[in-house]
Order: C-alpha cells, then sequence, then structure tokens
C-alpha cells in the first residue's frame, strides 16, 4: 500500500470513531459570525493610521501624474518599473516577461492593489496586478495604489471581496519587509522592500 | 539530558535568566496589546477554535479535497508517513532537477525531519532565509523559539558569528549593520537558488491553495525566483474554506509577535509559468495522535508561540532545554504523542498555571493536557525517581494526619534553630529562592485557640 493509502486508511476511521466522544462537527457548525467594526471608525482614517505605525508613507494624490512626479522626484536615473501605464513612468510591459532574476536592480516598482485593509494595512496584490510574482519583493521600494474605495474594515470584507478573482498566486501586503530577529530590534528593510509608499486615489 | 538539568545552561546565569525572561516577556505584553484591541477578540478565538476543530474531525474528506484541488491547479502532490519519506521525497525532486543550492524559509516541519543534515548529506547547499534561523545555521544550533529561532542570542554573539562567517566590522553589534549585512549576503544566495522550500501556515481544502506569512518576504524571494518550488506542510495544516483565513489571519500574528498581521501574507495557488510546485504531506505521527481523545486538540496549534511566551518556566529555561524541536507548552503536549519515555519530563516543566490556555488563538486545552501527560507517564512508569519518592513521601504525610502534625512540629523547631538545614544546596526548593519564615504556630494549634 502507498503512504497516501495507508494515512487516509488510518483518518478514515475518525469518521466512525467513537471514542473521540464527540458528534462529528460539519461544515454548517462553524459559520463565521459578524465581527464588530464599530472600533475601526472611518475605514479610510485607521488605514492611515495603522500603516504609519506599520513604517509606511500613506499619499493623498489626485491623479496618476502625481504619482509620477513624485516618484522620477525620488528615483529618476535609477531602475523604475510599473505593472500599469503611467506617462512618464517608462515601459510597463516589456518587464513582465523578463527572467526574474532580471528584476534585481529595480530601485522602485509600482503596483495598484485590489483592495486595503483598514484595521491591519494590509494590502492585496494578485499575481496580474504584479506582474511578475518576485516584482514586488525584490524591488528596493515598493509603490502601491488604492482607490479609496476599495479600503474595507476587516480581513472578512476583504475575503468576501476577493472571493470572485480567480488567481495563481496572491499576495496581502502591510508595509516594507522587516525583522527583529537580532535581540528583537525591529529592522525595517529584511530581504523585500526597504520602503512601502502607498498612494490613495 | 532532562529538561531540568538542560535549563541550567541558562539559569545558572542570573543575569542571562533574567534578560531571556524580560524580553519573552515583553512579546506576550505586544501580544495582549494587539489582542485586546480587537473588542470581539474572544469571539475571534472561539471562532478560530471552531475552524481547527472541525479540521480534525473532518480531516480525511479535507484532505481529498484539498489533493483534488491542488492537482488540478498543477501541483504535485506528495504523501510521506514519516521522516525518512519525507526526505526522501524532497531529495528526489532536487536530485531530478539537479540542484545544487536549495533556500529554505522556516519551516518547522523539515527540523522535525532534520531535513538539513540529509540534503548535505548528499552534497545540496542548504540556505535558510530567515533571519534568526540563518543566525542559528551559522552558529551549528537548533531554533531556540518557533516564531524568533535566535531570540536566545545577544546581538554581540550574533555580532561575532557573522564576523566569523562573513567578515563584517568586528564588535559591530548594530543590529541595523548586522541585518544588512545578512540581506546582502542572502540575495547572492537567493539569486543562485535552484530550488526553494517552505513551509506551510494553512492550506486551504476548497481551493487546492496555501498560505505562508513571513516579515521578511524571505519565502517569497525564494519561491519566485526559483524554477522548483516545494512546500512541506503537516498533516494538520488544513482549514476547510478561504473565508476561514479572515479570522485565522486575525488571530496569528497578534497572538505571535503583536502585529495586526504579518508583512506578507502569500497564498500560492499555481506554479509560476515554467516552474514547478511540489507540495509534500507529512504525516509523522499525526494519524496516530488525532486518535486519542484527550490529547488530538494539540493538533489545532497554527505554530504561533504565544503559549511559550506566557510560560514562566519558558522564559526562564529557554527553548534548548527542551530538547525537542517545538518548546515550550505546546511542545511538552506534542512530543510525547511521539515518544514518552523520551520526552517523559516535559509535562513536568510547567507550573500549572494555566497561562499557556489563556492565551491560546485556537483555545487548545494546554494545562489540562500537561497534567494529563503526567497520569500517562505516571503509569507507563516513566516518573524520575527523585519526583517519585518525594510524592510518595507527601502521599503517606498528608495521609497520616498524626505524622503530619509531628513533621511540621520538627520541621518548624529545626529552621528556628539550624536554618541551614533547608537552607541549602541539596534541598531543590532552596536554588534561586530563599524560604520562607514559619509561623510560631500551626494553624491546627491557632483553630484551637481561636474557634
Amino acid at each position: 500500500m502507498s503512504s497516501r493509502e495507508e494515512i487516509l486508511g488510518r483518518l478514515v476511521s475518525l469518521k466512525s470513531d467513537t471514542t473521540i466522544g464527540l458528534s462529528i462537527r460539519k461544515m454548517s457548525d462553524i459559520s463565521i459570525p459578524t465581527f464588530d467594526t464599530d472600533h475601526i471608525g472611518d475605514p479610510i482614517e485607521k488605514f492611515k493610521e495603522v500603516l504609519d505605525e506599520l513604517h509606511t508613507e500613506v499619499l493623498e494624490v489626485n491623479n496618476l501624474q502625481d504619482i509620477a512626479a513624485f516618484v522620477l522626484d525620488k528615483y529618476s536615473g535609477k531602475r523604475i518599473v510599473s505593472a500599469i501605464a503611467i506617462e512618464g513612468l517608462g515601459d510597463s510591459e516589456t518587464w513582465k516577461t523578463l527572467d526574474p532574476h532580471d528584476l534585481q536592480d529595480v530601485e522602485f516598482a509600482l503596483f495598484e492593489g485590489t483592495l486595503g485593509v483598514a484595521e491591519n494595512g494590509a494590502i492585496w496584490l494578485s499575481e496580474a496586478q504584479m506582474g511578475q510574482r518576485v516584482a514586488p519583493f525584490i524591488c528596493q521600494r515598493l509603490g502601491i495604489i488604492v482607490k479609496k474605495e476599495n479600503v474595507v474594515p476587516l480581513m472578512h470584507h476583504a475575503y468576501k471581496a476577493l472571493e470572485i478573482t480567480d488567481m495563481g498566486f496572491g499576495t496581502f501586503i502591510s508595509g516594507p519587509s522587516k525583522t527583529a530577529d537580532i535581540e528583537q530590534s525591529l529592522v525595517i528593510g529584511a530581504h523585500g522592500s526597504r520602503e512601502l509608499f502607498v498612494f490613495l486615489v | 539530558m532532562k529538561h531540568a538539568e538542560l535549563a541550567k545552561k541558562l539559569t545558572n546565569d542570573t543575569a542571562r535568566t533574567d534578560w531571556h525572561n524580560n524580553s519573552i516577556w515583553w512579546q506576550r505584553e505586544k501580544r495582549d496589546k494587539a489582542a485586546f484591541g480587537i473588542p470581539d477578540w474572544e469571539l475571534l478565538r472561539s471562532t478560530g477554535s471552531a475552524i481547527k476543530d472541525h479540521v480534525l474531525d473532518n480531516l480525511y474528506d479535507l484532505l481529498l479535497e484539498f489533493e483534488k484541488n491542488a492537482i488540478l491547479n498543477g501541483i504535485k502532490v506528495h504523501w510521506a508517513e514519516d521522516i525518512v519519506e519525507h526526505n526522501e521525497i524532497v531529495h528526489s525532486i532536487l536530485a531530478m532537477h539537479k540542484v545544487k543550492k536549495l533556500v529554505k524559509s522556516k519551516s518547522m516541519l523539515t527540523e522535525e525531519c532534520g531535513l538539513n543534515p540529509y540534503l548535505e548529506k548528499y552534497g545540496i547547499e542548504v540556505i535558510d532565509t530567515d533571519l534568526g534561523e540563518r543566525i542559528i545555521q551559522l552558529r551549528h544550533e537548533h531554533p531556540s523559539h518557533i516564531v524568533a529561532p535566535a531570540i536566545h542570542l545577544k546581538r554581540e554573539e550574533i555580532s561575532d558569528t557573522f564576523h566569523e562567517c562573513w567578515g563584517t566590522e568586528k564588535g559591530n553589534s548594530d543590529p541595523q549593520y548586522l541585518t544588512e549585512a545578512a540581506r546582502q549576503s542572502l540575495r547572492q544566495d537567493f539569486m543562485t537558488a535552484d530550488a526553494a522550500l517552505t513551509g506551510v501556515n494553512f492550506a486551504i481544502a476548497e481551493t487546492g491553495e496555501y498560505v505562508v506569512c513571513t516579515n521578511e518576504g524571505n519565502a517569497d524571494m525564494g519561491a519566485h525566483l526559483a524554477p522548483v518550488q516545494i512546500a512541506c506542510m503537516g498533516l494538520e495544516k488544513i482549514i476547510a474554506k478561504r473565508e476561514q483565513m479572515s479570522v485565522m489571519l486575525r488571530l496569528l500574528a497578534r497572538s505571535s509577535t503583536g502585529q495586526p498581521i504579518t508583512a506578507y501574507s502569500s497564498h500560492f495557488k499555481k506554479p509560476r509559468k515554467g516552474q514547478e510546485l511540489h507540495i509534500v504531506l507529512v504525516d509523522n505521527g499525526r494519524s496516530t495522535h488525532i486518535h486519542k481523545p484527550k490529547f488530538r486538540a494539540s493538533l489545532k496549534c497554527i505554530r504561533c508561540g504565544a503559549c511559550m511566551n506566557t510560560c514562566p518556566v519558558y522564559r526562564r529555561s529557554g527553548g534548548h532545554s527542551y530538547h525537542v524541536t517545538v518548546p515550550g507548552p505546546i511542545g511538552a503536549i506534542l512530543a510525547p504523542n511521539k515518544d514518552l519515555k523520551e520526552y517523559s519530563d516535559l509535562p513536568f516543566a510547567s507550573t500549572l498555571c494555566g497561562a499557556c490556555s489563556n492565551v491560546c488563538p485556537v483555545k487548545i486545552n494546554i494545562h489540562e493536557q500537561l497534567y494529563d501527560w503526567r497520569q500517562e507517564i505516571g503509569m507507563a512508569g516513566h516518573v524520575e525517581t527523585s519526583k517519585k519518592i518525594g510524592i510518595k513521601a507527601m502521599n503517606f504525610v498528608l495521609s497520616h494526619p498524626k505524622v503530619y502534625d509531628i513533621g511540621s512540629k520538627i520541621g518548624k523547631t529545626a529552621i528556628s534553630i539550624l536554618p541551614f538545614a533547608v537552607n541549602n544546596s541539596l534541598n531543590p526548593w532552596y536554588k534561586s529562592r530563599e524560604m520562607p519564615e514559619f509561623p510560631k504556630e500551626s494553624f491546627k494549634d491557632w483553630y484551637k485557640k481561636n474557634r
């Protein structure tokens, strides 16, 4: 017998195991309750507040041109990639099909997130929005655009909204990469981006 | 060696014990602040607990559902009966692709399986990429904490290690400087690895995807660059529905480090174009463990580490004293499932205060299981002789009131005349504490006079 069959063979008897002394819980027994959202207050304000605590700079902008101006002002002359076409920010397509290793010298990468979560500052990026899976991780500085109307209070709302999107990969990002593995001293910039800028439009 | 003996490495150094205790307690305080920021935290905990209870009851169906969906997603699914088979499977995948360098993100399971030394035997270079894990790998140590593997080390020690291995400036122990050195070194490893291996925080049956949480971004750096990706998980990491992730992610980081969520919570569903993606489902005793009515709930664990951060024994004895991969209260109830005799000391490394159960995000009755394991260990005859003699003597004294009376009188007199008779190093209770002053008369005498 294969290990698969051996393992499953030991588990199938759980269904009739009366020594456990419990009735087998069904899916219908564990529906997710409605959680408190009052403590969030205004989701956009909370989102900004949490991101600030997570060492992220939040910028409210009016349009994509504001973002381009901000990025060029800071990183002009260094390698910039953008997953969405913005005038002035250069190529938004060809880098997406490169070998992922070729992105190692990217200084700044810009993406548009699906939604933001007020309670923890997490922003969802789907594979399609990343252009390349490694892009939001390998860049030195990361920028994500979030539309104000897409900021939800809690994680439960986020997963509800994400139900419709099919994807091969997706991630919640909340802040720059960080570590506290040396005597619990917080250091920003572990392996991923050293800085996160969130552009609220 | 047993827990009490191993703990001496830390407890013999009082200043270091205090430092360890305080730094771990700080984690607990951060957890409290994060948890109490949510008014219905207890509702969240009970929901998380119910989700994992449901998993235990339905593991057979959920594993099949997960396997079916993962295969539909293009993932290759493997089943491993034990440590040996797990290591063989991983090696066979790496051998097939002629992998010379593997980058690994944190996985307590592969630690449990001793994967690194196994692969190194075959000449495969294994690089642990979580900073804490990299530190202890360079020092040839084991993790002392499941979330913060190098929490037992001081920055000066880490600085020395980096100086020896990477030539960083001698004596520079600035965490910022040391982390940057690790970033530069590990970037090279990410760029040159032939395969990446990650652990799994949650695997979702409904969609066949799995979720990996990190703060450093190391799991993603490895997985998205390497042509071959492997994820290893214990059977119990399954959850039924994707929407349940909302509950688990709200609980995990808050319980673990006091963060509202980790910097990255990555959902892997399909291999990237041109990449191969493997999942290894590991049993290693879990399918037997799950049949034990009193002990099965420990399989609900989501490895947040809150129980060790709160445990007065862990905080003062350190992770290495548990001589097992997962230390602390949860480790002490998981380990005896594997080997009752070898780990018979661990359920005694507790005051049974219950703090662990109170902070557990999935409400595992940890302290009750510690107590239950003690019964099992006693019945199996694995209690230490010194402990057995002590307990037998106590049983005798407490069940014979006359003996108790005489004994307490002798004790009181002895202490007042010869304090060193108890205040000496032969009395284990005297270690690290002063004996209390005994009252002049016993409660019984007082009661007779005053009733």
